[in-house]
């Protein structure tokens, strides 16, 4: 028998299989369809495959909780240049989105003495740069906001123990800059001991490790009116070179910067970014600190 | 008005195309009743994806889709249970589809070769079912199955070997 399957599939295809059927299939589908008419606005049902279908979404959401929630939870252990402490900071910014007015002086103040705590738990001090700006920060949101005298208090107590850390980081750097230097006696007093002003010698006899380990004194001995309070750039071409704050009987090191060529100028007055700029040549305008250093 | 458009569009592509379901779902399954039920339930899910708002592209390959779906439940099931026909339990004579067949006046060669492709393996079956009955082209064929194309090609090449074979068998 020789069969032409082209013929046979062609035969098959035109056959009419099942027309009766069909006929009342299309009768049935269209009662079906009156019944059942579109739907106009899509009802999005959420059933247990749209459920199943979102499964990764929610998974993911879990995981991304789960996991910022527990590295804000460990980071609260942490310490100016741990890994987790920038996480930490933008945390603690949480609650100050939603304070009022006065509870946000609260928290500034509070996270102040908190940055305070922390350096002084801090073993180095090279870490502290994030440190500080967070403490300068809330400082400055806290300062002329405060109303209650209480509150006023303890801002001028984070503000003496900030100076007291600057301090000791002033010295702690000039000694590891020089160990030579700073074991050697302190300039001052023996400049002190030559005038032959008992009082004087008295009181300035204390020590003084900022002073005592630099390098090289700066020119002046007890600040004056002029400069007290004002930034300086200090023991230029040393290691030490950099801007300090000058008080009557210290200095407090800001930032170790090459310094000697450039001016320091209170800038952006009456603005919330007053502070003292730096202004270097070829050199764009840093800031070195925010501080009302117009008012006298 | 979209309403009319959407069942008018469904209703023309019930007649165009309800034939050609039922005879690849038929050469597929090889039984009328199970044919005529997948049918149905083909263009009714069909219909019910639509008036969901849900847009098809191109609403051939999507109701074969369907189809093609529905015959692989209906294999998947068969597999998990053994199938008793409502025939078989009131005792009536089952429509087999030789006698089915027989029905539509086919000549004896076109008959002949009808009896012989259920005996074929399922993706043979499939793919000369898909390729010589329906007439749809390769890339058809791999958007509704997923095969590959050279996956359709060789498939196409043996189905058709062995087809002729067994005709060649039986002739002896």
């Amino acid at each position: 028998m020789n069969i032409n399957l082209k013929n046979i599939f062609k035969q098959i295809r035109q056959a009419p299989l099942a027309e009766p059927y069909l006929k009342t299939l299309k009768n049935d589908l269209s009662n079906y369809i009156k019944e059942n008419p579109p739907v106009l606005n899509k009802e999005i049902k959420y059933n247990f495959a749209t459920k199943l279908r979102l499964a990764p979404v929610y998974i993911s959401i879990f995981i991304f909780l789960i996991v910022s929630g527990g590295l804000t939870a460990f980071s609260q252990t942490s310490l100016p240049g741990d890994i987790l402490y920038p996480i930490k900071l933008a945390s603690e910014n949480i609650p100050l989105i939603l304070a009022n007015p006065e509870t946000k002086t609260k928290i500034h103040l509070a996270l102040a003495q908190k940055r305070i705590n922390e350096m002084q738990r801090t073993s180095n001090n090279q870490n502290l740069d994030i440190a500080f700006l967070n403490l300068d920060e809330h400082l400055n949101m806290a300062k002329g906001k405060i109303s209650d005298i209480s509150l006023n208090q303890k801002l001028s107590n984070i503000d003496n123990q900030y100076r007291q850390i600057n301090k000791q980081i002033a010295a702690n750097t000039t000694k590891n800059i020089n160990p030579s230097v700073a074991a050697s006696p302190p300039a001052l007093s023996v400049d002190i001991k030559t005038t032959g002003n008992k009082k004087k010698k008295e009181s300035l006899e204390q020590p003084i490790p900022s002073i005592s380990a630099a390098p090289s004194l700066p020119p002046f001995k007890i600040c004056d009116q002029k400069l007290c309070g004002k930034i300086q750039c200090l023991f230029p071409n040393t290691e030490s070179e950099g801007w300090y704050q000058i008080y009557e009987k210290e200095q407090n090191l800001i930032v170790l910067n090459p310094c000697s060529l450039c001016e320091i100028k209170c800038d952006s007055i009456n603005t919330k970014s007053e502070g003292w700029y730096s202004f270097c040549p070829n050199e764009n305008v840093k800031l070195i600190k925010y501080d009302l250093c117009s008012t006298p | 008005m979209k309403e009319i458009n959407l069942e008018k569009m469904f209703l023309e592509a019930y007649t165009q195309y309800s034939s050609k379901i039922y005879k690849h779902i038929f050469f597929r399954v090889n039984n009328s009743q199970t044919a005529q039920d997948l049918t149905s339930e083909t263009f009714l899910k069909t219909w019910r994806y639509l008036r969901e708002g849900n847009k098809i592209e191109n609403i051939k390959n999507f109701i074969y889709r369907v189809a093609h779906n529905l015959i692989v439940d209906h294999y998947k099931n068969n597999s998990r249970h053994k199938e008793v026909s409502i025939e078989d339990l009131t005792e009536e004579p089952a429509t087999d589809s030789s006698d089915f067949l027989e029905s539509f006046h086919l000549s004896f060669e076109c008959e002949y070769v009808l009896k012989i492709i259920p005996t074929l393996p399922e993706a043979y079956r499939q793919i000369i079912t898909y390729r010589y009955i329906d007439e749809l082209n390769v890339l058809e064929i791999k958007k509704i199955t997923g095969y590959s194309l050279a996956n359709i090609y060789t498939l196409t090449h043996r189905a058709l070997k062995m087809l002729k074979e067994k005709i060649h068998q039986d002739e002896h």
